[in-house]
């Protein structure tokens, strides 16, 4: 009798969800028998290397991070394009090379106004 | 695939055919190498260099009006020239001149900047040019694609206010559902018509054609999915119209934009989408068991819903929007004759024209009397303007009047041919739906009129209204202004040419 | 192996796609919503390259490289106009950005 193909799988799961689960639950268990909890202002400080924190924890977000992202998903698009391209670039005209040439050029226009805008200076 | 197949695919390759097109991109382009090159005290030319060259792209496209390929399809029948898809085109031009006009009147008024929207209003009206010639759905969904993300950026581009920002978030979250919704009905669509065990199933399944034959074999038009799909592309069309229940972004986006911005929505991309929906129609005739009912009701919800919005509205923008909404209505009166009446095609492109004229007219006012704060356009401060400014306000009236249907103004006319149409074709209950919208609208159109000739300016109270200089018009505004005003009272006497040459199949 | 039908790809897109449409009009953080126009997206793509498989044709797979770049120009235009939104009202929550009415 040939087992489910998808037995093992089954194990899988059951095991991954289980081996947490009792993990935690032991802790769990001897918390609450042996060590119940008593928190303090001391004890729920936050770490920082033994220093004393100041200030708030929220930091300044930096616009550049952002333009960078959203130009290199531009041209991660623009390379999700080019793939097929060069797979199947020896079976094709030359006039799919002009047009891909065209393509190409069109976003390095953008790159070259981007650039020249000063989008790309790290400020 | 091989080598020769792709030789005969690329055979049909006529780019001569969206020469048009290809030079509204290279013009755009060459925008921005200018304002790369040129120093900052000839930065003001650029404008004039996108208006000159988009003139010289409209002469040579009238010009070349009668090409070789119409009547045909190529790229490999990705786009298909007819002589309404022609006539579609010179539309969008003049509609995209029109809006470089206003920008140029507009954007001095903000700390914006400039050359960036002109690059993107010629990139957007390159694709409303290549989207009334679509052929396959995927062209047709590129095409409006960039439509819409153009005017994602265009409606947020006053980046200080946060109108305009709003409206742009707004726009663009109603948008992207809309796309959505095309989208997963491009997909149903795609599936059953390629689907082999359906009898008519094609090699082609996105291509118009194909699809087209397939919905007319046997009982596919009834499938499930089938008359899904195409509910669901009519919803993502809807959405560009501004049909029924698609229509709850108009006044905030119209409002937030900027002017120049907000009259190529409200004329630029309404076209777009019927330009679409006839096409769509078309493909989908054996499918109007379903979509005449549909648009009917549609079409009679966005009459009473779009004039008697438009009742309570004090800004004058989103008045605009809602009556822009009611003349969608109007147009998709026209377009549910058209199934049945071939003449009610004409009678929507001659709308659509009206429409142009009158709508510049009135924008063009508005982004003159417009100040500081462009989202900030009350029906108070058009008072007193007969007095202040009697050209703007001659303007304002021929272009209001034409917008209400008031006869002998081309507004009338088209108002006219379409409700002879609908009546040719029998929609009696809808044709009475219109008519007390056109009584409705009167009333908010007059409002506005009233509030120019016959009401004072108040001394106290609006600040804005007594610190504003004397608005002066240019030349060039003066000239085009006067043109449109003309144009529309000409047409609303005389159609001749114009009118056979928008209804000529 | 066990062969899964076209209906459970589609089930599986449909589901997608609703859940989508309604985490647009329910949710009220904007990033969140911009999730749900893109999870509406991929069901749609998923949609596409399903039948593209049933019915043995490249159109549906040849699609998804156009739906991918709207997604991606969507999403760039998208997340500058919340940037410059958040900087100008320091909010995205959508019922507190209510500046528009008459």
């Amino acid at each position: 009798m040939h087992p489910h193909p998808y037995a093992f799988l089954a194990l899988f799961l059951a095991v991954a969800v289980a081996f947490p689960v009792i993990m935690l639950g032991v802790a769990r268990l001897w918390v609450v028998c042996f060590q119940p909890q008593r928190p303090g202002p001391m004890k729920n400080a936050t770490y920082e290397c033994g220093l004393e924190s100041t200030g708030d924890s929220w930091i300044q977000f930096k616009a550049h991070y952002y333009l960078y992202a959203i130009l290199f998903l531009i041209f991660d698009v623009e390379l999700l394009f080019l793939l097929p391209f060069a797979v199947a670039f020896t079976g094709l005209p030359t006039g799919a090379l002009v047009a891909m040439l065209v393509f190409v050029l069109l976003l390095v226009e953008g790159l070259v106004w981007a650039w020249h805008r000063g989008h790309l200076e790290w400020q | 695939m091989t080598t020769d197949l792709l030789q005969q695919a690329a055979a049909s390759n006529q780019w001569a055919a969206i020469f048009p097109e290809l030079s509204l991109g290279c013009l755009a382009l060459l925008l921005l190498g200018l304002e790369m090159v040129l120093p900052k005290d000839n930065q003001r030319q650029i404008p004039l260099v996108a208006l000159v060259g988009q003139a010289g792209i409209l002469v040579g496209l009238l010009i070349n009006f009668y090409t070789a390929t119409l009547d045909t399809e190529t790229f490999n029948s990705l786009l298909r020239h007819t002589h309404q898809g022609q006539v579609m085109r010179v539309f969008f031009l003049v509609a995209s001149l029109l809006v470089t006009m206003l920008g140029m009147i507009s954007l001095p008024k903000q700390k914006v900047p400039r050359v960036e929207f002109y690059h993107i209003v010629l990139v957007i009206s390159a694709a409303m040019m290549l989207l009334a010639q679509s052929n396959h759905f995927v062209m047709l969904f590129v095409a409006l694609e960039t439509v819409t993300v153009g005017f994602y950026i265009l409606v947020s581009y006053f980046r200080t206010s946060p109108f305009s920002l709003e409206a742009g978030l707004k726009y663009l979250v109603m948008g992207a559902l809309s796309s959505g919704l095309l989208l997963f009905g491009i997909a149903l669509l795609y599936g059953v018509a390629g689907n082999p065990a359906l009898p008519g199933h094609t090699a082609e399944p996105m291509g118009f054609s194909g699809l087209h034959s397939f919905l007319a074999t046997g009982a596919n038009a009834h499938h499930f999915l089938a008359a899904s799909g195409v509910l669901l592309v009519l919803a993502g069309i809807a959405f560009k119209i501004g049909a029924f229940p698609f229509q709850i972004w108009i006044p905030d986006v119209y409002q937030g934009a900027p002017t120049p911005v907000t009259a190529f929505l409200a004329v630029g991309s309404k076209a777009a989408g019927f330009a679409v929906l006839f096409n769509l129609l078309q493909v989908f005739s054996p499918c109007s068991w379903l979509l005449v009912p549909v648009i009917t009701v549609m079409a009679a919800a966005t009459i009473l819903f779009g004039n008697f919005a438009a009742l309570t509205q004090h800004n004058v923008k989103r008045l605009l929007g809602l009556s822009g909404v009611s003349h969608a209505g109007f147009l998709l009166l026209g377009v549910v004759a058209s199934v049945t009446v071939p003449m009610a095609v004409g009678a929507v492109h001659f709308y659509l024209f009206a429409y142009l004229l009158a709508s510049f007219a009135v924008f063009g006012v508005m982004a003159h009397v417009a100040g500081a704060n462009d989202a900030d356009q009350e029906l108070d401060h058009y008072a007193g303007l007969a007095k202040t400014n009697p050209f703007l306000a001659a303007v304002l009236v021929i272009g209001l009047g034409s917008l209400a249907g008031i006869p002998p103004l081309a507004g009338f006319m088209g108002k006219l041919f379409i409700f002879v149409a609908a009546f040719k074709a029998g929609h009696y209950g809808l044709l009475g739906v219109a008519i007390v919208g056109v009584v409705v609208s009167i009333y908010y159109y007059f409002g506005w009129i009233k509030a120019a000739f016959f009401e004072t300016p108040t001394a106290s109270g609006d600040e804005c209204q007594a610190s504003r200089p004397q608005i002066s018009v240019g030349l060039v505004a003066r000239v085009v202004l006067t043109l449109l005003a003309m144009a529309t009272v000409v047409l609303g006497f005389y159609q001749g040419p114009l009118g056979v040459w928008v209804a000529l199949r | 192996m066990i062969s899964v039908s076209l209906n459970a790809y589609l089930a599986l897109s449909v589901i997608l796609f609703a859940l989508g449409f309604l985490g647009v009009l329910v949710r009220r953080n904007t990033i969140v919503i911009f999730m749900c126009l893109e999870l509406m997206l991929v069901a749609a793509t998923i949609a596409f390259v399903a039948f593209s498989c049933y019915n043995g044709t490249m159109d549906g797979n040849v699609f998804v490289f156009f739906i991918l770049t709207v997604a991606a120009a969507e999403v760039a235009v998208g997340l500058a106009i919340i940037v410059a939104l958040f900087r100008r009202r320091q909010t995205i929550q959508v019922d507190q950005l209510d500046s528009l009415k008459n």
